[in-house]
């Protein structure tokens, strides 16, 4: 599994049981269901209702992506479900979570699988989209910026000041000490992802493997964003609008620079989005891995080494360490231990 | 009488410990001098191409009671013995040399291998020194190990 | 096998044959103890320590053979060219020490500027086999350095892969 998936499988499974029911009625339902970045999502039935399915999703960064227009984004992208899926307004929203909707399973019921199909799998995206606001919103300012500057001299220093000066975006999607950072501008933006390592060992193997990140579009995928990888010191770009602690070393920072290419309109810049967000998980679930395939390793490797220590003992011993009985001689005698 | 269990027996037979000054062996201290003198010795010998004459010398005049400072320079002048021979010869012809030493030198070399590779400039010379030590103990087998860990005439 | 590696190896095999040679012996200054006496602080019987000894193929690979009457301390400093070995070396030796009471000769703290330390008693040579006790040390210098040069280079293939897999995608 080299990819993580963007979708929530949980939630989709947890619908589709219900869409799709195997018995008869409608039973209660309440699961929580937690995904990575401390998001919970809470998928309940409406007491006396059971043919209303209520989600909730919760997000560390909720505040910010407010900021970046998240809730007309999400209405937006659950609109065109209107007859099944409402969105619940804000007083209405689940206490402790930060955005509620409710499907309708009596309207749903009606509607071909196809269009089941679709509703579930635009549900299970919820944090996908939810993240990708801040994200929808950089690039359509890119996109303006790209349509002032397309005949200007862009290389004249109050074109440079001016877009040195363009808004940052912050999301602290894991707390202050790990942020995601875009900045646009005419020709590309910029993803900045602040991330910190538990430990010596994730800071070493996350070096490497930036370093490969680094390297890759030199060697194979010359299409590919460009990657930046500095230790402790914060980019440029971003240096004041650094969140969390500054001067800690184990944190590093990934830079991401998009060119236009990766920002057509359309499928492109949604799979963009998609992909991006999901970096951080991505590249920590790898050091994981890697750490836990070492660790297989060693595991066999002392076990290796054990049997050779084994060896030293002077019993008949086999190569598990366990005792050798009855030996036998080659025309098929035994050997008479205990007698001299 | 007094809390028996704290009197310090061992105080009563003072034979039956050894104190690390008793482990020194009793031999004549060699001063700095000499050995500034064995290293010119040793120096021209080399220039002049006889190389089994200088490490011999060098071997026959360690000194095992001295300062560190003269223990070092000394074995800094065996080090470069070792170079010089190593340089100026195959690696094959080492055992020859080797074998052209009596056992007490034999000895001597092994106790000075052993030092040298302590050191931080014989550690840049690991691969030199240990084609010595595999030639040495070729010839001589296991004994000047032995007599390396058990001799208190350190070098 | 590198050109220095074999004649380290014979030196290390020939110092470890000697050295062990070990005797019960009890503690000359506590009735009816028996420690190894390398590990115990020896003012009182310097004649129990032998010299000793420091093999070194370089500065950053060598090993220090300490032997007594009735013990022998093996530490070896395994290579560390960079960082990732460096790691890797110390996951691998924590990973060894907290096995330690498998591995009946493993000492669970290295000494000081060493990454891992052999403690070979008489009653290990009464139960086991000398030569293949030294076998066993030889053969873990050669296999920790070539696991460790695995390690890292399956490390730096994954890493290639992942970037590759998360990058390509983009477009």
């Amino acid at each position: 599994m080299l990819q993580i998936e963007q979708n929530n499988l949980l939630i989709q499974k947890t619908l589709n049981e219900r869409v799709f029911p195997d018995g008869e009625g409608h039973k209660s339902l309440d699961r929580i269901i937690t995904d990575f970045d401390f998001t919970t999502y809470h998928i309940s039935t409406l007491p006396d209702q059971k043919q209303l399915i209520l989600v909730s999703i919760y997000l560390k960064c909720w505040d910010d992506l407010v900021k970046y227009g998240v809730v007309e984004y999400l209405n937006g992208k659950y609109a065109k479900y209107a007859d099944v899926l409402s969105v619940l307004s804000s007083k209405d929203i689940e206490s402790s979570y930060n955005y509620s909707l409710v499907l309708d399973l009596s309207q749903l019921e009606s509607k071909d699988d196809e269009y089941k199909t679709e509703v579930i799998d635009s549900l299970s995206f919820l944090k996908r989209h939810a993240m990708a606001a801040p994200f929808e919103q950089a690039f359509a300012r890119y996109d303006e910026l790209a349509k002032t500057y397309a005949n200007a001299n862009t290389y004249s220093e109050e074109v440079q000041a001016e877009l040195q000066n363009e808004k940052v975006l912050v999301i602290k999607y894991r707390g202050s000490d790990e942020c995601i950072y875009i900045k646009p501008s005419f020709d590309r933006v910029t993803v900045i992802f602040s991330t910190m390592f538990q430990d010596e060992t994730d800071k070493i193997f996350g070096k490497v493997f930036l370093q490969e990140f680094v390297d890759a579009r030199k060697r194979s995928v010359q299409t590919a964003p460009q990657v930046l990888y500095s230790h402790k010191e914060a980019p440029l770009d971003i240096q004041n609008v650094v969140q969390g602690s500054k001067d800690d070393e184990n944190k590093g920072y990934v830079t991401f620079v998009l060119f236009p290419r990766h920002l057509v309109k359309g499928d492109r810049r949604d799979n963009c989005i998609s992909h991006i967000q999901f970096f951080r998980n991505y590249f920590h679930y790898h050091i994981k891995c890697s750490k836990a395939y070492m660790h297989s390793r060693m595991r066999f490797r002392v076990k290796e080494f054990l049997k050779i220590l084994n060896r030293a003992k002077p019993e008949n011993l086999d190569d598990e360490g366990k005792a050798i009985e009855n030996r036998k001689t080659a025309s098929g005698r035994r050997f008479d231990s205990g007698r001299a | 009488m007094e809390d028996w269990r704290r009197i310090d027996i061992d105080a009563y037979e003072p034979e039956n410990h050894l104190s690390k000054e008793e482990l020194i062996p009793d031999l004549p201290p060699t001063s700095q001098a000499d050995i500034v003198a064995v290293s010119k010795q040793v120096r021209s010998a080399l220039s002049s191409g006889q190389f089994v004459e200088a490490l011999a010398l060098a071997l026959d005049s360690a000194p095992y009671i001295a300062d560190e400072a003269t223990k070092n320079l000394h074995s800094e002048t065996i080090f470069e013995i070792l170079c010089s021979i190593k340089n100026n010869h195959n690696i094959n012809d080492l055992s020859s040399f080797v074998k052209k030493l009596d056992s007490s030198q034999q000895d001597t070399l092994v106790k000075y291998l052993y030092k040298t590779m302590d050191t931080s400039y014989g550690q840049k010379q690991g691969g030199l020194l240990l084609s010595w030590f595999e030639k040495t103990i070729e010839v001589t087998g296991l004994g000047p190990i032995v007599r390396f860990m058990s001799d208190r005439r350190t070098v | 096998m590198s050109q220095s590696l074999k004649p380290y190896l014979t030196a290390v095999r020939s110092s470890l044959t000697a050295a062990i040679c070990l005797e019960d012996f009890s503690s000359q200054l506590v009735e009816r103890h028996n420690r190894p006496e390398i590990e115990v602080d020896n003012t009182h019987n310097p004649e129990l320590i032998l010299n000793p000894m420091v093999i070194a193929r370089n500065e950053n690979e060598k090993i220090l053979i300490e032997p007594s009457i009735n013990s022998v301390r093996v530490s070896i400093k395994i290579k560390q060219a960079d960082e990732i070995e460096q790691i890797l070396v110390h996951k691998f030796t924590r990973f060894l020490t907290s096995r330690a009471e498998n591995f009946f000769i493993l000492r669970r703290v290295p000494i000081k500027g060493y990454d891992i330390s052999f403690l070979i008693t008489n009653f290990h040579t009464e139960q086991m086999l000398k030569d293949k006790l030294v076998d066993f040390i030889i053969e873990f210098m050669e296999d920790v350095d070539k696991e460790i040069s695995e390690m890292k280079l399956f490390l730096n293939a994954r890493a290639r892969v992942i970037a590759e897999a998360y990058l390509t995608p983009f477009d």
